[in-house]
Parts: structure tokens; C-alpha cells; sequence
């Protein structure tokens, strides 16, 4: 076996031994397909292990995606059967190709996945089955590029923002997450309630504060975070973390204390 | 055990622990600290200070209305991870005003250190 089968194999049993789907998933307000469009993108430039995605709109329709190595593989199904059937030529696709097709067959099952959805809820889970070596895929890039979509932040460019690849690392840990570029959100992620809560707390200006701990000041380019718990019947923790212009603001179980701050020492590291 | 030798105890259980101070989070003071190095009055007066803002300060009164939106919890542990180091901050369950401070490195094993640390500060209060 090459060493490229072997790490694929390693990454294909970390991905079956890693939690069962996540209860709730995370949901994104969507308004049209290029919203919808560019959900999808992002999920999966952020999944590096073998993954299914499974991305539910507000009226029930579901379209789950065999995910690895940030490419999409393959559609594995898709609810209503009135929809499945619609696109059952997509569902018998092994692996996508980039210029293949089915590049635009999915197009159009998008736009239909589309019509009239407000809420896309994304929940994941191990894959299944084992990949074959020759499964490529198709990148987040070659899709955008195929579906005219621009302004895609691939994880290429956020591996320069330790906030970026920090959340990234943070989406099967955290309960709800907004990303923040000069004082605006530019992402976010997660319960919508909570994220309403986050929004809120960083418009009342919520920040670290000067306390002097670090010898020569604070720097533009400090890479820091609080955490702050406090005992509520939610068991939430609350954590702001900011690298140069970027800032995020995170709620997560307090039980996850240890991986969060593992994570973090990660991307900054 | 009077409370010095427990911080060193606490500061021996945890080799990624390198100082812990107790201190009134009132009055801004440190009573007593255990460190592998030696810190200046001043240094520890920074990290008492530290405290006081994390734990009792507006960033504190935010998150806990956050946390906590019907409630008035006040915030019982803080972290603070900067240049390498953790800071570890954590109010007393018995006395509100008092806390521990604490600098590690972030590879501790921060669930068992705050749950030592916890009870720690409540034994103050009991012994």
C-alpha cells in the first residue's frame, strides 16, 4: 500500500470512530440559491475527514453528500422521492468529476432544493462505507467556478486568519458561532437563538480587555481569547478570540472547555 | 494545612501549573502565592488585577447576561490564553470575593485543575 492509500485509510478509520451525527446540526438562514449554493461550498472546503453531509431545507427536502479530503464525492440521497426521482441520474454518479455532467444536474437540483427555503440545517456524520483510492472528487473551487458563484472564502484563504481555521476546527464542539472582520459578522453558525445572543454581545462592544498581563503591550497581531463560564441551567461558556482584524465569538457546553481551549492552541500555534 | 502549603501542594499536583496566588478580589489584594519563579509584588498585583476585570469587571457583567439571560450569575471561572500561557482565574463558590489566579501552560488538564481548584477555595473557607 502507498503511503497516500495508508493515510487514507488512517483518515477513513478517524472518521468512523469520530461522534455519531450531531443531534441539531447547524443552521444558516438561506434567501436563494446562491446563498444555499455557497452553504454547501463551505461545508465542504471545512471536511477534511470522510463525512456524509446532510443539508435539510425548512420545508423538509434533504440532499445528503458523500464528503473527504474537502471534495464532494458524490450525491448519496436525496428527499422527497418525487425529488430523487426527478435526479436519479445524480444519484448514480460513483464520484463526481469537475467537468463532468453532473456539474450541472446539481445545479438544478439545488435551485429546486432552493425554492421558497428560508433555513438550511447541516448535520454530518461518519461515512459508511470505504473510499476507493480513485475517488477524486470534485474541489469547492471547481464547483463555484462551474456555478458562476464568487466570493466563496475557501479554507485556503482563511488558513491565514487562526480565527478562520479556529472555527473550522470548532463545528462539531460549539453550539453557536459568528465570526467578526473590523466589528462586522461575516459568518456564523449554530442555534439561531444563540446567535442572536452573540450578535447582541458583540454590539455592546464585548472584547478583551487591556489587563496588562502581556510584557510590550497589546499588539495588532496578538493572537488571544477569553473564556468566561458562569453557572446558568444552559451549562454554556462564552469565548471571544481575535487574531489582527478578525474576531470570533463562540458558545459552547462548559463540559467542552478542554477541547475548545485545545483547539485554539492549535490555530495559533 | 494552612493555605501556602495547600498552593504548593495544588502547584506540585499540577507540573503545568507555574504560580497560583489567592486573592480578595475586593480589595484588589494577593494574600498568598505559590510559584516555581519568583514574581514581583507587582507582577502578581497585575495578575490580582487581571482577575478583578475578568471575573468582576463589564466584560464579566456581558457574558453573564449572555450566559444567563434571566438570571444575575456572576462569572466563576475566567481564562485567558495569551503569547503561550493560560491564565486560569476562578471565583470561590463560599466567598464571592475571593479567587484563585493562576498561570499555566495551556497544556494542562484544565477540567481536573479548575475542579482542584474549586475545592481548594472552598477549604479555605472550611478549615
Amino acid at each position: 500500500m502507498n503511503d497516500i492509500n495508508r493515510l487514507k485509510s488512517k483518515l477513513e478509520k478517524l472518521g468512523a470512530e469520530e461522534s455519531g451525527a450531531k443531534s441539531d446540526g447547524h443552521v444558516f438562514k438561506v434567501s436563494n440559491l446562491d446563498e444555499v449554493m455557497t452553504v454547501m461550498l463551505r461545508e465542504i472546503d471545512e471536511t477534511l475527514l470522510g463525512r456524509e453531509l446532510e443539508f435539510r431545507n425548512d420545508r423538509g427536502d434533504m440532499i445528503g453528500l458523500e464528503v473527504s479530503g474537502r471534495r464532494l464525492l458524490c450525491v448519496s440521497k436525496v428527499l422527497p422521492e418525487r425529488l430523487a426521482t426527478s435526479f436519479k441520474s445524480l444519484l448514480k454518479v460513483a464520484t463526481f468529476d469537475a467537468h463532468g455532467p453532473e456539474i450541472d444536474d446539481m445545479a438544478r437540483l439545488l435551485d429546486a432544493f432552493s425554492e421558497e427555503a428560508t433555513k438550511l440545517t447541516v448535520t454530518s456524520h461518519g461515512l459508511s462505507r470505504s473510499m476507493g483510492s480513485s475517488e477524486v472528487g470534485c474541489s469547492p473551487d471547481s464547483l463555484a467556478q462551474a456555478w458562476s458563484l464568487d466570493a466563496v472564502e475557501t479554507t485556503e484563504e482563511n488558513e491565514e486568519s487562526a480565527v478562520a481555521s479556529f472555527l473550522a476546527s470548532c463545528r462539531d464542539i460549539a453550539s453557536a458561532w459568528i465570526q467578526l472582520k473590523e466589528g462586522s459578522v461575516t459568518r456564523q453558525s449554530g442555534d439561531e437563538a444563540l446567535i442572536e445572543r452573540l450578535v447582541s454581545l458583540a454590539s455592546d462592544g464585548f472584547s478583551i480587555p487591556d489587563i496588562g498581563l502581556k510584557q510590550g503591550g497589546n499588539s495588532a497581531e496578538a493572537k488571544r481569547c477569553i473564556v468566561l463560564r458562569a453557572p446558568s441551567l444552559e451549562q454554556q461558556s462564552v469565548l471571544f478570540a481575535e487574531n489582527e482584524n478578525r474576531a470570533a465569538l463562540v458558545l459552547f457546553p462548559a463540559e467542552n472547555l478542554s477541547q475548545v481551549i485545545s483547539k485554539w492552541h492549535s490555530a495559533v500555534a | 494545612m494552612n493555605i501556602s502549603r495547600q498552593l504548593d501542594t495544588l502547584l506540585q499536583d499540577f507540573p503545568n501549573c507555574e504560580t497560583v496566588a489567592f486573592a480578595d478580589i475586593s480589595t484588589g489584594l494577593v494574600l498568598c502565592s505559590s510559584a516555581r519563579k519568583t514574581m514581583s509584588r507587582g507582577q502578581l498585583d497585575t495578575l490580582c488585577a487581571a482577575a478583578i476585570e475578568l471575573l468582576d469587571g463589564k466584560q464579566a457583567s456581558l457574558a453573564s447576561a449572555t450566559l444567563d439571560p434571566n438570571g444575575n450569575a456572576k462569572v466563576q471561572e475566567a481564562l485567558l490564553m495569551e503569547d503561550g500561557l493560560l491564565n486560569i482565574f476562578v471565583r470561590s463558590s463560599v466567598v464571592s470575593t475571593e479567587a484563585l489566579c493562576c498561570i499555566c501552560v495551556p497544556e494542562i488538564e484544565i477540567d481536573s485543575f479548575i475542579d482542584r481548584a474549586c475545592s481548594e477555595l472552598a477549604n479555605f473557607d472550611t478549615d
